[in-house]
């Protein structure tokens, strides 16, 4: 039997060709000293403060102005109205360890709890490093809930209200999530006439390439396509039947609001119990305190009020704007943690 | 009026849980010899391609919400009046829609669709039944493909034990996205402690370690349920209208339904509601025997010919054409309905979507042509007579034009 010529070791499909081998033999031609870190990097001060990553434009995330991404400004308000001090910095998905913003780099312990830990945990060999040295860990969205309640707001007590265990409150959210959600992808991501408002917030940051934006702008637009049709589980985008689902929603939320100043005020029957047990002295009225979904339903509501946004098709502002308790509801929020006007 | 939903299954007259809560509905408010029930089984018979659908006056209305809205509002349809709701009722009533559409989709998905189990041995029989031959080869997967992405937010994909996740077939770690997540809840001093707890949930199979955590998925559904009975009419309805369903105990029905009846092979959601939410399992029931009350359904299959069926068929395949031109075909399908929802005839597409086909199609080609060439320089021909045959071909294509001239150009430069 003849051999074939597959057998013989020069003719293997692993073995690279002579031209290609010379070629990459040639490789590294240059190789550069490492650059340094770029200047937006934390120094050592800003290390002394909490940092929340959002998404905001250069301008606006010194200044501590809220985010234009509902999901970031959502902890963002739910963190100011916990009365914990940080810095927003303006960043990206890239940036984020779980690939989600937003994340909070707490600050690093400072001396004073450096000198107060405990001597035996000096002698493990992890604590022999000391605190500040170690790297501090990111807090991910999912975990900042634990850490905005876990905050003691000084004298007041605490800020914010838990909703964890309302059901009524965990219902409602799915409101937020499915048919608010779907109809605020539509009309910023889909809706033509707001092309431009997109290119703005997420588009022309990335790249001043055209054809960088061009695919951006498609790839963005696909994946909103793609998650609503997830969340409506129908076939076909029916821009009618999602703002007309958005509306009903709207309109269930200012009922439920009514005229209380936060959703389920009265349901946070956890609070008195947390209160009987430590030593909080004074009866604080549960309706008093916003809670984490008070924040969620301001992210959606500020973002389509605000003049800012420069919404070219208002089909869903308006629907937000339709309801004086939603509206009632946002101003008092900006009151509290945008106190001093913004702009 | 017809309605046309999914097929019958699991003792149900549909197996899709909206279907079933509009057959409820229907059975329950609107006079018998008012409307029939078409089992089609076809989401293309409506313009925006969702069952059920609702035929009237040769009229569609597709959607439950927009089903049961256009049933009420109807003049002479219903047998009596569906209960008037209180403001705070009606916005309890739109949340809880939107709580059971959100949390329960999911929950079905991996039960009836994703687990293996449950898939091979009783859904995808049932398709087998309900749709005409040669169908059940296609839209099952689709569907199934469907409730993968439904479900896919729960990380349950273990359920199926086909499944291989895209990043998988990278060849990278299973368990990836909890090791990513892991980095955050690492803290130095329980360090100790999440080692011990790692032994503990490393003992269990995976099997038990997917029971728990469906076992807790069922419950965050059933419990806010279950708390706004107890709250209102002492377990009878959803919402306090004096034991007169409203649409959103029709809608709760069909996924309740879909979740208790079905007699499957694991049946880790009905077991979890028999055991710790009795009055779900009432209520499921009760809903049961109020909707067959009226009498038995006016059924009627589609009467779609073979060539309805055949051209579902070929529709179903072109929907999976390799090479990204299937999803330009479903793309072009979901634009070309949405076009006509909105009363536009032209199709929406974008200048993008061209380009992004004609590069597909072009980066393919440009990849034969490299490994073609680079077959080439290795010299592994399809053996020493077929090389030459190859060669013969290059040469042929060189006495034929310009563009045979380019392909010798380009063979002379390697």
């Amino acid at each position: 039997m003849p051999e074939s010529p597959r057998r013989t070791g020069s003719s293997s499909i692993f073995t690279i060709p002579s031209p290609l081998r010379q070629l990459f033999s040639h490789f590294p031609l240059v190789t550069y000293a490492a650059s340094e870190l770029p200047v937006r990097c934390p120094d050592e001060e800003s290390r002394t403060k909490n940092t929340l990553h959002v998404f905001s434009s250069p301008t606006d995330a010194p200044r501590g102005l809220p985010s234009y991404n509902p999901t970031c400004l959502k902890w963002q308000v739910f963190l100011r109205l916990a009365g914990i001090e940080f810095e927003t910095v303006a960043s990206n998905n890239h940036a984020s360890p779980t690939g989600v913003l937003p994340f909070l780099l707490p600050r690093a312990p400072t001396a004073a709890i450096e000198a107060a830990r405990e001597p035996e945990e000096k002698g493990t060999e992890l604590g022999r490093i000391p605190l500040h040295h170690r790297a501090v860990l990111p807090v991910a969205s999912g975990k900042l809930e634990e850490f905005g309640l876990s905050y003691d707001g000084g004298a007041g007590g605490k800020r914010v209200g838990d909703v964890e265990g309302v059901m009524r409150a965990e219902v409602y959210q799915s409101l937020l999530d499915t048919r608010i959600r779907c109809a605020w992808l539509h009309s910023l991501y889909l809706a033509p006439e707001n092309t431009e408002l997109l290119g703005r917030l997420y588009v022309n940051p990335i790249s001043r390439s055209y054809v960088a934006r061009a695919s951006t702008l498609h790839s963005l637009r696909r994946a909103a396509e793609a998650e609503i049709l997830r969340a409506t589980g129908t076939a076909v985008i029916d821009a009618g039947a999602i703002y007309a689902a958005a509306d009903e929603a709207f309109e269930a939320l200012s009922t439920v609001l009514g005229e209380d100043d936060w959703f389920f005020g009265s349901e946070k029957g956890t609070d008195t119990k947390a209160g009987g047990e430590g030593a909080t002295e004074k009866e604080v009225d549960p309706r008093s305190k916003p809670s984490l979904f008070d924040a969620a339903v301001f992210s959606y509501t500020h973002l389509l009020l605000d003049g800012d946004m420069a919404w070219q098709d208002r089909r869903l502002a308006e629907l937000a704007a339709q309801s004086p308790a939603l509206v009632r509801h946002r101003d008092r929020i900006l009151d509290i943690c945008w106190s001093e006007p913004v702009k | 009026m017809e309605l046309h939903v999914w097929g019958q299954g699991f003792d149900l007259p549909s197996i899709d849980p909206e279907c079933l809560a509009a057959i409820t509905f229907f059975s329950i408010y609107v006079k018998p010899e008012k409307w029939r029930l078409v089992q089609s089984s076809d989401p293309s018979v409506s313009p925006n391609r969702t069952l059920p659908a609702l035929s009237h006056n040769s009229r569609w209305i597709s959607g439950y919400d927009d089903i049961i809205r256009h049933a009420t509002t109807s003049n002479d349809v219903l047998v009596k009046s569906v209960p008037c709701l209180a403001p705070i009722q009606k916005a309890h009533l739109i949340a809880y829609t939107a709580f059971i559409r959100k949390h329960g989709a999911p929950l079905i998905s991996l039960s009836l669709y994703v687990s293996s189990a449950n898939w091979v041995g009783s859904t995808r029989p049932l398709y087998s039944k309900i749709l005409r031959f040669p169908l059940p080869w296609t839209v099952p997967l689709f569907l199934r493909s469907r409730a993968h992405s439904t479900a896919a937010h729960l990380s349950l994909s273990s359920l199926d034990t086909d499944y291989v996740s895209p990043k998988e077939k990278d060849g990278s770690n299973r368990q990836q996205p909890a090791a990513a997540a892991d980095v955050f809840n690492r803290n130095p001093t329980l360090e100790s402690l999440r080692t011990r707890m790692h032994a503990v949930t490393g003992s269990l199979t995976p099997d038990v370690r997917s029971h728990i955590r469906l076992d807790g998925l069922a419950s965050d559904f059933y419990a806010p349920l279950e708390a706004l009975l107890r709250e209102t009419n002492m377990g009878k309805t959803f919402i306090q209208t004096g034991g007169q369903p409203t649409a959103l105990d029709c809608l709760c029905y069909g996924y309740l339904a879909l979740m208790l009846f079905p007699e499957l092979p694991r049946r880790f959601l009905a077991d979890s509601m028999n055991r710790k939410h009795k009055e779900l399992v009432r209520f499921t029931v009760m809903m049961r025997n109020l909707s067959r009350k009226n009498g038995d359904l006016r059924v009627s299959n589609s009467e779609d010919g073979m060539g309805g069926t055949l051209a579902r068929f070929m529709d179903s395949v072109a929907d999976k054409m390799p090479g990204g031109l299937g999803d330009a075909w479903q793309r072009w399908k979901r634009l070309a309905a949405e076009g006509k929802l909105a009363g536009n005839s032209v199709v929406g597409w974008e200048a993008y979507d061209v380009l992004h086909l004609a590069a597909q199609i072009l980066g393919a080609t440009l990849v034969g042509l490299t490994a073609a060439a680079y077959k080439g320089m290795l010299g592994l021909g399809p053996g020493p007579g077929g090389h030459k045959a190859w060669e013969r071909q290059i040469l042929g294509l060189g006495g034929k034009g310009e563009a045979g001239k380019m392909f010798d150009m380009a063979f002379e430069a390697l």
